[in-house]
């Protein structure tokens, strides 16, 4: 088993007066993908916007509980918000390309932190090339990047995710809103990004968990009902509801 | 069968409803343009653009109301920018800190009463605030009132801008590290960029066609204004004056006036949907 890279410590969400998330505790090993799976509205999303504090930037939400990355609480007082979200990066359900050009948009991450200067290009091309895009879009590096197909913006938005180098990169249902083809590609690009990050992916799609995913996070209701490997839980599941909802009998 | 007439009946008396309403709208626009270009073009002339007023102005002699284009302008320009340079920190601010604190919510309620607030209570308010500075009518204080003016309209204008914006986008640039600040700045600024120009532009449009709130805080002088603290002219105040003469002449200069507003007015608009659409280019979705 590799290290682990996450650590989850009894965590508890609210919204408003509504138990969102309930003594969450878990584990992420370091690199290869972990797949948070359960129907909808079981906190799926919650947890992975936990994980990089952006659950905060909704009014109302309240979280208790520890979330160690590489062992420090990042929930800790005085912690760095911004270098929070830069280490532990995001790809929204649907694309939203920044309201920029294309290069402008994988360069927002390292303009603002500062890094960058002579070599910006380099980086540009660097991240578009992992995440598969480059070749698509060289010749136009600075147009909107609006103009691009959804599939297009949504590997735009891995580039630029990738841009500011997080250790871990969290997926909220990734594929959700593109065709099969295009959605074929991102998962592709997942894989390869697995080799050097720890990828965390939310999707209630079955089938896409089989095929990618290391590491499996059962959830239901709030809770987290089982984690384990792949292997282990898709083929032997412990708890009684991991088991009917692989099966497809509750979900 | 009966249930099912009344409905038709209903369905037909609410189109002719909005087709009315449309036809009075788009009426009014054009019979407010008909006079006023019908009455004023006639008075329309170099000198009444290029040349202050001479004496006898107001009897039907020379000159023109070059003074009141100008004092108009440099109003509702000054006014439009420190209005600006105030309302978008506010317009930022109600979205990007607390948002739905009750600080924000008795700002916004404090915006549209202000927005109510009649002209020439600005204006009246404005007066005594010279007074106590121990300021005469002036530029200045034309320019300071027409900003409490427009304020409210910009602020709220771009505060509903700003409400379009989806909390994704904000998310896509939080999750990158990026600050409120920076996310502001970069993002929420282009983003809504067109419509922030629209609200501008209406406020300024407000600002240069009111009299009321100019009326004491500005004054009147056939002069062009040669500094902040003398007074200055306004259309609006054109238009009254020489509306209120008992000679068809001069009345004439004031739908000639009116009509030199309406196309200032006219200008700015087309050239801000023109920069409106090229800032649109970047803009998602």
């Amino acid at each position: 088993m590799e290290a682990t890279q996450i650590r989850i410590q009894d965590l508890n969400v609210w919204y408003g007066s509504q138990h969102i998330l309930r003594n969450i505790n878990a584990a992420i090993p370091a690199r290869g993908i972990t797949a948070i799976i359960g129907p909808s509205g079981c906190g799926k999303t919650t947890l992975l916007r936990s994980i990089n504090r952006l659950l905060e930037e909704t009014e109302g939400m309240r979280v208790s509980g520890q979330v160690l990355l590489g062992g420090v609480d990042i929930y800790r007082p005085g912690a760095d918000v911004t270098a929070v979200r830069t280490r532990i990066g995001l790809l929204a359900p649907k694309p939203f390309p920044l309201p920029m050009s294309i290069y402008e948009n994988v360069a927002y991450g390292p303009r603002i932190h500062g890094w960058h200067s002579g070599h910006l290009y380099e980086i540009v091309q660097r991240n578009l090339e992992a995440a598969g895009l480059w070749d698509e879009v060289k010749d136009r590096l600075r147009t909107p990047a609006s103009r691009l197909s959804t599939g297009q913006q949504q590997r735009l938005c891995l580039a630029r995710a990738l841009a500011v180098e997080p250790q871990v990169l969290l997926c909220d249902e990734p594929t959700s809103a593109l065709d099969p083809i295009s959605a074929q590609g991102v998962e592709s690009q997942l894989q390869r990004l697995k080799q050097d990050h720890t990828v965390v992916v939310v999707t209630h799609i079955l089938r896409q968990a089989r095929r990618l995913a290391d590491n499996v996070m059962f959830m239901w209701l709030g809770e987290l009902v089982e984690e384990g490997t792949a292997v282990q839980l898709f083929t032997s599941p412990n708890d009684p509801r991991t088991k009917a909802y692989l099966a497809g009998s509750i979900g | 069968m009966k249930q099912h007439r009344r409905r038709r009946l209903e369905e037909r008396f609410f189109l002719v409803l909005m087709v009315f309403s449309t036809v009075t709208v788009l009426g009014s626009l054009f019979l407010i343009l008909y006079t006023i270009i019908r009455r004023g073009m006639p008075a329309l002339s170099v000198d009444m653009l290029t040349k202050v007023p001479k004496g006898g102005y107001y009897l039907g002699k020379e000159g023109g109301i070059l003074n009141a284009i100008v004092g108009s302008l440099y109003l509702a320009g000054g006014g439009t920018l420190i209005a600006l340079v105030l309302s978008l920190p506010i317009a930022l601010y109600l979205h990007s800190h607390a948002r739905h604190s009750r600080v924000v919510h008795v700002t916004r309620l404090a915006l549209d009463v202000l927005w109510g607030v009649p002209s020439i209570v600005y204006g009246a308010f404005g007066f005594i605030i010279l007074l106590a500075l121990g300021m005469r009518a002036s530029l200045l204080g034309g320019i300071i009132a027409l900003a409490l003016l427009e304020l409210p309209i910009m602020t709220r204008g771009m505060d509903e801008a700003i409400a379009m914006i989806p909390d994704a986008l904000k998310e896509a640039s939080y999750a990158l590290g990026a600050t409120h600040l920076e996310t502001a700045v970069k993002v929420i600024l282009r983003q809504s960029a067109p419509a922030l120009l629209t609200a501008v532009l209406l406020a300024f449009g407000r600002g240069i066609g009111d009299a009321a709130s100019v009326l004491f805080t500005a004054g009147y002088t056939d002069r062009l204004p040669d500094s902040l603290l003398s007074p200055a002219a306004s259309l609006p105040l054109a238009i009254f004056f020489q509306l209120g003469t008992p000679f068809p002449a001069v009345q004439q200069r004031a739908y000639a006036s009116a009509l030199v507003l309406t196309v200032i007015v006219l200008a700015l608009s087309i050239a801000a949907r023109y920069f409106a659409k090229r800032l649109t280019r970047n803009v998602v979705k």
